[in-house]
């Protein structure tokens, strides 16, 4: 029985990579969320308009223009936590997954040679 | 040995793990169905939007058309909430899973049972889940809010804000802004769960890793007998 050593490559620490990508995926869509409060302020200055024709204007623009930009940046901070963060940290447990094979590959014929001559 | 510092003795449930355990698969119901209630009102809202711009379309089902858009967002992303913790709390049980076999294993071997001492990913993973939770419940019921108010304008008054009293175009008013900004706290709340999830992932990464080191353990300490 051929027995495999623990790949020295598995046995740095825990990678927390997954995590620092989902931080940034969350404050992709938190960021988004601070520019639609803003564009919230502007709508609800439009009504009632009291403001001048060309300040409601200016609202509408506001109201509009960030709504179009900021729901896509929202949606795009949790793709890259659904599309980068979860599959990383998959990706890591498999290689965890392969680490523990080798531990067991290599542990394991001591154990039973341990119980053969108790 | 490599695996005691950062290990304590075999040790059950916590409280967390017990709602876990508990709540999983109620959870992921309760998500489905409410994330299907929100389909039906969106037909519903889009059936009453048709029957507006119909030749025989009357204001009051741009109305109703209004306040079913407001629930729809308001129900299908409390949903979506509801199924990502239940998510979350799977790969909880997950946890579990491993913990107890690796106990099993270690029994078996004549081995004091270890675990892994809880990590702060495994720590934080119930708060970051619940303060997402609570996150969506709010957005709901700002959500609920928002229907209410534009349900309780004249019909006409949307079509046609500038013909509309002072309070209906407060109403008015109120939904469009709290509809504008709705959807990035409804994002953020997902977004907390969905690094809930990451953290569970890493935290089963911890496990099997530790597990692996503790069988590695076992094996040195026979080894040391046998000599």
């Amino acid at each position: 029985m051929t027995t495999k050593q623990p790949n020295p490559s598995n046995e740095s620490s825990v990678n927390y990579g997954p995590l620092a990508v989902g931080l940034v995926g969350a404050m992709v869509t938190a960021a988004a969320f601070i520019a639609l409060i803003i564009a919230g302020l502007a709508a609800a200055d439009l009504f009632p308009a009291t403001s001048s024709a060309s300040d409601a204007l200016q609202d509408r623009g506001i109201w509009s223009a960030t709504r179009a930009w900021a729901n896509p940046l929202g949606i795009a901070g949790l793709a890259v936590l659904l599309g980068g963060a979860v599959p990383y940290a998959l990706y890591n447990i498999r290689n965890t997954i392969s680490y523990r094979r080798d531990s067991m590959a290599s542990a394991l014929p001591a154990i039973l040679t341990k119980d053969a001559t108790s | 040995m490599a695996t005691t510092e950062n290990s304590v003795p075999y040790k059950g449930d916590d409280a967390v793990q017990t709602m876990a355990k508990k709540m999983a698969w109620p959870l992921l119901g309760m998500g489905a169905m409410t994330v299907v209630g929100s389909l039906g009102l969106a037909i519903a809202g889009g059936i009453n939007f048709g029957d507006f711009f119909s030749p025989a379309g009357v204001a009051a089902d741009l109305g109703r058309g209004e306040a079913l858009v407001q629930l729809t967002g308001a129900f299908m992303f409390l949903g979506m909430g509801l199924i990502l913790a239940a998510i979350t709390m799977t790969l909880v049980n997950i946890v579990r899973h491993l913990r107890d076999a690796g106990r099993d294993v270690q029994i078996s071997l004549g081995a004091q049972p270890l675990q892994l001492k809880k990590p702060w990913t495994g720590t934080a993973t119930p708060m970051l889940m619940m303060m997402g939770v609570m996150t969506e419940i709010v957005a709901f019921i700002i959500g609920i809010t928002a229907a209410v108010s534009i349900g309780g304008v004249d019909p006409g008054s949307i079509a046609n804000p500038s013909g509309a009293s002072g309070a209906d175009l407060a109403d008015i008013g109120f939904t469009r802004a709290v509809g504008t900004w709705l959807p990035g706290l409804r994002l953020t709340g997902l977004a907390m769960i969905l690094i809930a999830i990451v953290l569970v992932l890493t935290t089963i990464q911890k496990v099997i890793r530790f597990q692996g080191d503790r069988v590695s353990d076992i094996a040195r300490d026979a080894q040391a007998v046998a000599v």
